[in-house]
């Protein structure tokens, strides 16, 4: 792919709107994601935050409004093709491969970028450059340890790193997490916090999170979601002194 | 004219039968999450319980009684023996223990019964023909097999929609646990639906007794038809299951009647009767592939 | 792994040699029709290896998967009945009885149905899927029931078997080892192609569709080829069957018989690619056993299947290798 050092967001959704029925799922959402900043979506359960991110990812596409990524309108591009783009995501729920070894997990998503997926013949266990690029990777996230235990023993946080492993291996240029910290303990947050603060320089990342403090820690712009709608963007500081969130917030119980 | 009304009512008739089938597989799939392809292996108990009992003079409601009895006892010594392990299993498992039933079945009836066909008669009260389309007198028991469809079809969607029973089981197939924390004995629950559904099989295959060979092998023919009506229609969709029957019995009876006679434009009469007879087979399973090319959830697709 | 590993690969030696040895085992006891049989369970094992692909490995349930295994028989049927009397089969050609012309095409034939099946079907998945291949391999069945100039219903006389240069293929010892040598590659192929990346993708489509979408994999391209590849080999190993029988029915495309080549992959253990070796030929035993003592034997085999079902899960190489659920994992280690 062409390296394009843009200036300004690499991706953006403009406009979106999504409605399931009467309801309105996504309510004129727009959001920018620049290279080297985070950005945290968060909101009240049932505000739409996995809506929007699917409609960012290509699972789903939105009734109106525009994704952009590098300059380019990939709104009805499909979640495969935006993955093969540079536009990489995780999962609310954990999903990864149970059957595979914890290598193999991160195997199949290196195997994404490396292509030759016709080759009917060779081992691809005894694929050098797939395997030195997986052991790299396994080492970031630090899970080097564990390359050949079958993914589905692994204790949850774990998990979690290895989603964040697979989505590296897209080599992408925009991560979209979902929820990366959600059923962590407090030691497993605070690593993966510290490991998305050591990527943040090369990739523009949305993160959608619950957990306020990892929120208010990492994040470099914040918007808040509530019933599909972007009811504030701002930074850190505007994000906590604005009533509308505090009321939206203390209306849920937090 | 008339002929092509007759032959509509006839369509109408197969695909009441098919409805019948297609409600109780859909039923034990929906709550249960069970592909049971024995559900054929039912209709065909019911068939053949339901014409011995007729044949040695029952009479025809406790024939009709005994057949639906005897489907339904069996789906419920059915469930109480094998499907009750099945049902967290994954649906090749389900497949192939159904696979085994119907081995099983299948063999049981040409013990029981030997390998002729056993035939049905109509009820004598109902042998006659109504003419209710002035001028095309048409048959009184085909006309009760239409009846009968509609209003167990209609019953079976105001007990699911509409009642107590119904919210059980609709709660139960999308969450077991809240369901058996409300004190609902879900295994219970499941063995008495089992059998409905079975007694439902059965009912239809004691009404299409009369119009085919009672024979072993003969669920299958309308349990991979009721597939196609389910497959048309869409899973899990009610409406779905009333167009994809009636869509399958009018095809399937009108390409029978009319495309032999459109064979015999081009062919000797000979060849074109049973090359037509075996195209029109084929006709439901090419509109099933053309709903799926455009449709692949079915005419009336559910979300998700 | 290792220790796996190593008992996976006793039991597929065991089969193997096992069946290269049967024609002389049959000869030691003067029955020739021993062979026969064997040979007959060979080529069902091609056909099971073949779905084992799509079942075991990419989770497609393929319910219809007899279609393939008669469009297979009826190209030889066909090539050969127009190749006997020399009568025109299509554009001037009159058909072919050169094994060589007649198992290529066979396959392609094959492919080409799976390639428009699986179009269809491959949109949708689990039950409805299961439903749609049976539905489309009855649509097959009464396609050749209704080919009326082919015999229809009745089925179609192979005139002659195939030809292969230097080899007789009417000789039973030769034919046999012909169909044992084409397993063995049809093993190892398909083997190599679950460690392969393309294995690899497959196998992830099977585990978690969605994650493989995002990964950036398009699932219905590689489900497509997979399932294509199985048709395929379903169409070789019909085009042996003709062979065999030296004669074609509508009765190789009847539901059941798709039902038995997936009794066969589940009895001997999918996602094992050697299990359905030892399925087919379980099933035949067992068949030629039950039937010596009852004509009524599928009223035992129907509940023996259940039992296997329910009790006995990793079927027989799942029991051999000690894994009471077979793993799907391609073969290699990493490292």
């Amino acid at each position: 792919m062409v390296e394009q050092r843009t200036i300004g967001p690499v991706f953006a959704a403009k406009n979106l709107f999504k409605s399931y029925g009467g309801l309105r799922a996504t309510d004129n959402l727009s959001l920018q994601l620049e290279t080297g900043k985070i950005h945290a979506l968060i909101g009240p359960n049932g505000a739409g935050k996995t809506t929007a991110l699917s409609q960012l990812s290509g699972e789903l596409q939105p009734d109106e409004g525009q994704v952009w990524f590098c300059g380019q309108d990939i709104t009805r591009y499909s979640m495969p093709k935006r993955a093969r783009m540079g536009v990489a995501r995780s999962f609310q729920i954990t999903a990864i491969f149970d059957d595979f070894t914890v290598a193999e997990n991160v195997a199949v998503a290196v195997q994404s970028r490396a292509g030759h997926h016709f080759s009917f013949w060779r081992a691809v266990g005894r694929d050098k450059g797939i395997n030195h690029r997986t052991n790299e990777l396994l080492d970031l996230v630090g899970l080097a340890a564990f390359a050949r235990r079958r993914a589905a023993d692994l204790a949850h946080g774990q998990k979690r790193q290895l989603e964040i492993a697979m989505a590296l291996a897209l080599e992408p240029k925009v991560l979209l997490l979902d929820e990366p910290m959600a059923g962590m303990g407090p030691t497993e947050s605070t690593q993966l916090a510290e490991l998305l603060e050591r990527l943040k320089q090369d990739f523009a990342i949305l993160l959608v999170e619950h957990d306020m403090n990892i929120v208010f820690r990492l994040a470099d712009i914040i918007s808040v979601l509530v019933n599909g709608a972007v009811i504030a963007s701002g930074t850190v500081e505007d994000i906590r002194e604005n009533e509308d969130v505090q009321k939206a917030y203390l209306a849920e119980g937090y | 004219m008339l002929l092509f009304l007759e032959q509509l009512l006839n369509g109408l008739q197969f695909g009441v039968t098919l409805l019948l089938m297609a409600s109780g597989l859909t039923l034990i799939f929906g709550i249960m999450n069970l592909i049971n392809l024995a559900h054929g292996s039912l209709f065909m108990v019911g068939a053949y319980v339901g014409a011995t009992a007729i044949a040695h003079g029952s009479g025809f409601f406790l024939g009709l009684l005994a057949g639906i009895a005897a489907a339904a006892l069996t789906g419920m010594a059915m469930e109480l023996l094998i499907m009750r392990r099945l049902y967290r299993r994954d649906h090749l498992d389900q497949v192939l223990a159904t696979f085994g039933l119907i081995l099983f079945f299948n063999e049981m009836v040409s013990i029981i019964w030997g390998r002729q066909p056993v035939a049905m008669n109509t009820p004598d009260f109902l042998s006659g023909t109504v003419e209710f389309i002035p001028g095309a007198p048409y048959p009184a028991f085909r006309l009760a097999v239409i009846v009968t469809g509609i209003v167990v079809t209609g019953l079976l969607y105001f007990l699911v929609m509409k009642t107590r029973i119904g919210m059980w089981i609709r709660a139960g197939a999308s969450n077991r646990e809240m369901i058996g924390a409300l004190g609902v004995n879900i295994s219970l629950l499941y063995t008495v639906l089992f059998g409905f559904g079975a007694a439902l099989a059965g009912l239809a295959g004691v009404m299409a007794a009369p119009f085919s060979a009672v024979q072993s092998g003969m669920g299958e023919n309308i349990l991979i038809l009721t597939f196609v009506v389910i497959v048309i229609g869409g899973i899990g969709s009610i409406r779905g299951a009333v167009a994809g029957a009636l869509l399958i019995g009018l095809t399937d009876t009108l390409g029978r009647v009319y495309i032999p006679d459109l064979m015999r434009l081009w062919l000797p009469p000979s060849v074109a009767d049973g090359t037509g007879a075996s195209l029109a087979s084929m006709l439901i399973y090419i509109l099933m592939a053309v709903v799926l090319a455009f449709r692949p959830r079915g005419l009336f697709q559910t979300h998700g | 792994m290792v220790k796996n590993f190593s008992r996976k690969s006793w039991a597929t030696l065991a089969i193997f040699g096992l069946l290269a040895l049967v024609p002389p085992i049959a000869h030691a006891f003067d029955n020739a029709f021993l062979i026969t049989m064997f040979n007959r369970a060979l080529i069902y094992a091609i056909a099971a290896v073949g779905l084992d692909l799509i079942i075991g490995f990419g989770g497609m349930v393929s319910f219809g998967h007899a279609a393939f295994f008669g469009i297979g028989a009826y190209t030889a049927g066909i090539l050969g009945t127009h190749a006997f009397d020399g009568s025109d089969f299509m554009f001037g050609w009159t058909g072919s009885n050169a094994a060589l012309v007649v198992w290529p095409l066979a396959m392609l034939v094959a492919a080409f149905f799976g390639a428009i099946i699986g179009l269809i079907s491959l949109r949708t998945s689990g039950v409805y899927f299961i439903m749609i291949t049976l539905a489309f391999a009855q649509l097959f069945y009464f396609f050749f029931v209704s080919l009326s100039q082919y015999g229809g219903e009745d089925g179609l006389s192979l005139w002659d078997r195939n030809t292969l240069p230097g080899l007789d293929l009417y000789d039973r010892n030769t034919f046999y080892y012909l169909c044992f040598a084409i397993l063995l590659a049809v093993w190892f192929f398909l083997s190599r192609l679950v460690a392969s990346r393309f294995g690899r993708v497959i196998i992830g489509c099977k585990q978690n569709e969605r994650r493989m979408r995002a990964l950036g994999y398009d699932p219905l391209l590689y489900k497509l080829v997979a399932f294509c590849i199985s048709a395929a080999i379903g169409g070789l190993a019909g085009a042996l069957i003709a062979n065999h029988s030296e004669f074609v029915s509508p009765g190789l495309l009847h539901w059941s018989r798709s039902g038995e080549l997936m009794v066969i992959v589940i009895l001997g253990g999918m996602g094992t690619l050697i299990g359905p070796v030892y399925g087919a030929l379980a099933l035949f035993l067992l068949e030629e056993s039950l039937v010596s003592f009852t004509e009524h034997w599928q009223v035992i085999l129907g509940p023996i299947l259940i039992l296997v079902v329910v009790f006995f899960r990793g079927g027989i190489v799942g029991f051999l290798t000690g894994n009471g659920k077979a793993s799907v994992k391609s073969g290699d280690d990493h490292g």
